[in-house]
């Protein structure tokens, strides 16, 4: 400090050697002041214990990425931390496969039959599953791939999906664009590729809606309806079941038309069908608004039964705006999407239908009327900032897709009133962008997705991490795809995910084995050594534990910094101004001292999101009344000495008194506070990030322990609990050592004990 | 005894406006929340329109600042704190049942820190350098250290879990076939033996200082030399001048000790203040955290009061 204020002075007058000289005494006499402190110090055992502590910790800082046993952001593999069932296939290596799809059956719980992949070429290979094993490692039984088929598709489709309507039934898009001839076909498929039937489109869709099923396998009834759009026309398909009194046996397919001519398309259409009167609708998002058109029904005047479906009449209109406020609608491929609130039989004509904004809102408008029913911005508390990026749909949330910083955003919103679920903690981030729609996993209650980093992602309905999974042979190259269990008789298998690698095989995987994670010390199947186990995520503590020395440090000495800096100042100038102005800051300490500062530290935390630097600065704030008072009672008798009549006499101004006279000498009384204070800001960073205040995206020991509390593992991973509050508790106590010893150097009356 | 009447006459003023310094503060803070309650209370599931309206008429939530701040204080210092957002009850109701809680186990830990602390802290100073001394001084520095939640968990694992000992969690048991007050303790005892080891690792060390600082005084060589016994040297003459700085710190000890009971609420699962405060805050339920966050001020402060009442009384110098 004091040579930097030399070194100041130097730049200010070069030319003055003096002051060279002057400085070049001050540090000899700064270097033999040290030198005789330590003397002093060492004969502190204490002192130096804490010293040798301190030192310890700084080296494991500072080596951490060379010495640790692994990385920081490592977990360990799955084939470690979980047994679960899965099954991999190599594919014919000259082709890029795009596509796979898992085929469930007509059977209850919509088993898995068949799984299958499409590539650029055209070829699709469907390869047969059946259940295998015995079930009894995992409690399932699990899955074996057959020996596959080959069919022959139209080659660089646009667009694959099938659906189940009373049979199976594939579609296929393909553009053709020779020229001036701008025109696509779909081709319809049956479950056994040998049924087709082929549909001119008269434009090349760059959207596709959703493909409504509204069939009812009791009654043989339903339909099937699909919107193809480019900017200002939409195609509709609907199919409807054969009946008896007609030949053939593959269903009625129609096709309707409409042109909206005065607006742009912007999004995918959505068909919302139903066997509800009156309701019937497809919802085109354009450029100025939402537009919705009523499907009229033609129904058998014989029969009753619903014969065709056309696109009707506008029904009703919505500009972007909510009471009287425009805003910006997230444009994209799931732009709006449509969403019972609660059971579909006690909810017909609540339905709602959402949007995003681009300001981070959700705006509900009512189905039948197109009335906005409620706007909203959902609160997450620890984050500020967040983009939605799509809405979906499940049978209890509403399901809002993010981006936060370079992490995703997962969010269940209350379709009724778009909270964050009752008390705001329905969410998680991820470590990537989702490539995926959270995929729900029907009897689980749980929804599976992947992100562009390559971890797939199983989620509790209340949003909170249940397991990540990662595939083997260099990671995945497609979003993950949920394709249901093997169901036969009363056994079943787990539920499957399935994936392209990297390496060129499909690989599947059962979501619903058994994570035996936190992992006792020890070596495990991977042939990796834990040597103090590991979190329930597969973290390696010991490479926690020394990471997390780095933030401690951090958040230690910067935090203890800045509160001495506040102290020191408020100290200083209420000592040198005794009058008004030093009464003024005294009750000011006072009252933060007599303040419950760690409730109060809460609040702010809540207040400014969870960060390493927001606490710090709130830490600073609310912690320097204690050191204001010492310095004030030290400047109070040091402005009392002679030097400072002395520096008056000659004519000093006030701030060259405190600053240049004062402050030197209470400097060792601001440095012994700031010991103490390292020591309280570390347990104090360790108790916030326990409550759930710390900051996410460090490793720190306090968040080790909030993770230990909240997955539930408190009372039985003591290899997880007990390192980093030993670790904890050795730092502070370091620091405060240190204090101890330096308290005895600054104040010699004490050494005698 | 003049002097005692003025003395606390003063000292009351002087807490009632540092109460309504920290109210302002508490203003501010809420004020900064990036929540407003309005936004919050128009997505309340729970509420009714009715409580709705209350409420906006209560605190004004859409008047402007000012207006919002005098309506506010006039509700805290009438202990008027509305209804509560999540769980559309009474504020008041809420925290009737919890406030006993929070001061039975952060008031019975800090009262018995004090009282064996002192007593502690007195005895391995007038035995320094000793095995005790040195054992207490090191158990002390490392208990000073540890986080609290830490500890708390540590005792759950071993005297809840694997002993059996305590109950898990929280804070009357029916089916326990025990008297009602009985079982009360047992919930509360091991959360309060935790906060105890807390707060005493503090007391201990400060008395052994103070008490360091007394027995070179000339007065307790001269007991000693006329023979008066050891206890009443130790505790008499020795014991009572050094409590004067420990009682000084009790603000601190007071500070520090609710701070370890809101953490250890968490721990324990214990239905306090501390847990109430903890919810609220992440639920954004602003007439909880507000209601919560200004009992324990005041608790705090009055606390604070009474040390300063007990101090006057033990050192007359200081009614001056």
């Amino acid at each position: 400090m004091k040579e930097e204020e030399e070194a100041k002075e130097q730049t200010k007058r070069p030319d003055t050697r003096e002051l060279q000289e002057a400085g070049i005494k001050t540090a000899r006499r700064i270097a033999i002041a040290l030198r005789n402190t330590w003397k002093i110090y060492r004969r502190s055992l204490t002192g130096v214990t804490g010293m040798g502590i301190v030192f310890g910790f700084l080296v494991i800082a500072i080596t951490a990425p060379w010495t640790a046993p692994y990385n920081a952001d490592f977990k360990a593999p799955a084939i470690d931390t979980f047994i679960a069932d899965y099954a991999t296939r190599d594919l014919p290596s000259d082709s890029n496969w795009t596509e796979i799809l898992g085929l469930t059956s007509t059977l209850k719980d919509r088993p898995m039959e068949r799984l299958m992949v499409y590539s650029e070429g055209g070829t699709v290979i469907v390869y047969p599953v059946a259940r295998t094993g015995s079930g009894e490692e995992t409690g399932e039984l699990g899955i074996d791939i057959e020996e596959p088929s080959t069919v022959q598709l139209p080659a660089e489709a646009d667009y694959l999906d099938y659906t189940h309507f009373y049979k199976t039934f594939f579609f296929v898009l393909r553009s053709n664009q020779e020229g001036d001839n701008q025109s696509a076909t779909l081709y319809e498929y049956s479950y056994d590729f040998l049924y087709i039937r082929e549909h001119e489109i008269p434009f090349v869709p760059l959207y596709t809606s959703n493909l409504w099923n509204g069939f009812s396998p009791l009654y043989q009834v339903g339909r099937l309806a699909m919107a193809f759009a480019d900017d200002h026309n939409v195609w509709m398909i609907n199919k409807r079941p054969p009946d008896i009194t007609e030949p053939g046996l593959d269903g009625v397919t129609f096709t309707s038309n409409l042109t909206i001519a005065n607006a742009t398309i912007v999004g995918n259409p959505l068909v919302v069908d139903g066997d509800f009167a009156n309701g019937s609708m497809l919802i085109v998002p354009t450029d100025v608004g939402l537009r919705t058109y009523d499907l009229n029904l033609t129904k058998s005047l014989l029969t009753g039964k619903i014969l065709n479906v056309t696109i009707d009449a506008l029904r009703w209109e919505s500009n972007y705006t909510v009471e009287d406020e425009a805003f910006e609608p997230v444009v994209g491929d799931d732009m709006i999407i449509f969403q019972y609130p609660y059971q579909p039989t006690t909810a017909i004509g609540k339905e709602s239908v959402f949007v995003a904004t681009t300001d981070g809102r959700v705006v509900a408008y009512d189905r039948l009327t197109g009335n906005v029913t409620w706007s909203s911005k959902p609160i997450l508390p620890g984050i500020r900032d967040f983009d939605i990026s799509s809405l979906h749909s499940s049978p209890e949330h509403l399901v809002m897709v993010g981006r936060t910083g370079d992490r995703g955003l997962v969010v269940g919103l209350d379709p009724k009133t778009g909270r964050v679920g009752s008390n705001n903690t329905l969410f998680s981030t991820v470590d990537g962008y989702l490539n995926s729609p959270p995929q729900y996993v029907s009897g689980q209650y749980r929804f599976v997705f992947s992100t562009d980093k390559g971890t797939i992602y199983l989620i509790t309905n209340e949003m909170k991490i249940n397991a990540t999974f990662s595939a083997p042979g260099g990671g995945a190259v497609t979003p993950v795809a949920f394709l249901g269990n093997i169901y036969i008789e009363d056994s079943k298998t787990g539920n499957y995910f399935g994936v392209i690698t990297e390496d060129n095989s499909l690989f599947v995987e059962t979501l619903t084995g058994v994570n035996i994670a936190p992992l006792p010390p020890g070596t495990y199947p991977s042939g990796n050594y834990y040597p103090l186990g590991t979190d329930y995520e597969g973290h390696d503590i010991l490479t926690q534990v020394m990471f997390g020395t780095r933030a401690e440090l951090l958040v230690g000495v910067t935090a203890a910094f800045f509160s001495v800096v506040i102290g020191t100042i408020v100290g200083l100038v209420a000592g040198f101004y005794s009058g008004f102005v030093g009464e003024l800051l005294m009750r000011a300490t006072d009252v933060m001292l007599s303040l419950p500062y760690l409730v109060i530290m809460l609040l702010f935390a809540a207040a400014f999101g969870p960060s390493l630097f927001n606490i710090i600065i709130i830490f600073a704030i609310l912690s320097w009344a204690g050191i204001a008072r010492v310095i004030r009672s030290v400047t109070l008798s040091t402005r009392k000495r002679a030097f400072v009549d002395a520096a008056i006499v000659a004519g000093a101004s006030d701030m060259r008194l405190i600053f240049r006279h004062i402050g030197p000498n209470v400097l060792p009384f601001a440095f012994l506070y700031m010991t103490f204070m390292i020591s309280g800001a570390i347990v104090t960073e360790a108790i916030l990030a326990f409550l759930g205040f710390g900051d996410p995206n460090a490793i720190t020991w306090g968040m080790m322990l909030q993770y230990l509390q909240i997955s539930g593992h408190s009372l039985d991973a003591p290899w997880w609990l007990l390192p980093p509050g030993i670790a904890i508790t050795l730092l502070s106590l370091a620091f405060y050592l240190i204090g101890r010893a330096f308290d005895e150097v600054v104040n010699p009356r004490l050494r005698r004990r | 005894m003049a002097g005692m009447a003025r003395y606390v006459a003063v000292r009351s003023i002087q807490t009632f406006i540092t109460l309504l310094i920290i109210l302002t503060l508490i203003f501010i803070m809420f004020e900064a929340l990036p929540a407003r309650p309005q936004d919050l209370l128009a997505t309340t599931p729970n509420m009714q329109p009715s409580q709705i309206q209350f409420m906006m008429e209560l605190f004004g939530y859409d008047r402007p600042v000012l207006d919002r701040y005098a309506m506010y204080m006039v509700n805290m210092l009438t202990f008027d704190f509305g209804i509560s957002f999540s769980q559309a009850e009474e504020v008041g109701n809420i925290l009737k049942e919890r406030i006993p809680r929070t001061l039975l186990l952060f008031g019975g830990a800090t009262v018995l820190a004090y009282i064996v602390g002192i007593y502690l802290g007195a005895l391995i100073a007038w035995r320094r350098g000793g095995v005790l001394d040195g054992s207490s001084v090191v158990i002390s520095l490392v208990f000073y250290n540890m986080p609290s939640f830490w500890i708390g968990l540590i005792f759950l694992v071993v005297f809840a879990s694997e002993l059996d000992w305590f109950p898990l969690t929280g804070w009357y048991d029916p089916t326990d076939n025990l008297p009602y007050l009985v079982d009360i303790l047992w919930h509360v005892s091991l959360p309060m033996i935790v906060l105890l080891l807390l707060s005493l690792a503090g007391t201990v060390l400060l008395m052994r200082t103070a008490m360091l600082d007394v027995i070179g005084e000339n007065y307790m060589v001269t007991a000693k030399a006329i023979g008066l016994p050891e206890r009443k040297v130790l505790f008499k003459h020795g014991a009572r001048n050094a409590m004067l700085p420990v009682v000084t710190s009790f603000v601190i000890a007071f500070v520090f000790s609710i701070g370890g009971a809101v953490v250890l609420e968490n721990v324990f699962s214990f239905p306090g203040m501390g847990a109430l405060y903890i919810n609220a805050l992440f639920q954004l339920d602003f007439p909880v955290a507000q209601a919560t966050l200004y009992i324990i001020t005041l608790m705090v402060l009055l606390g604070n009061f009474a040390a300063d009442l007990i101090y006057g009384y033990l050192d007359p110098r200081v009614r001056m």
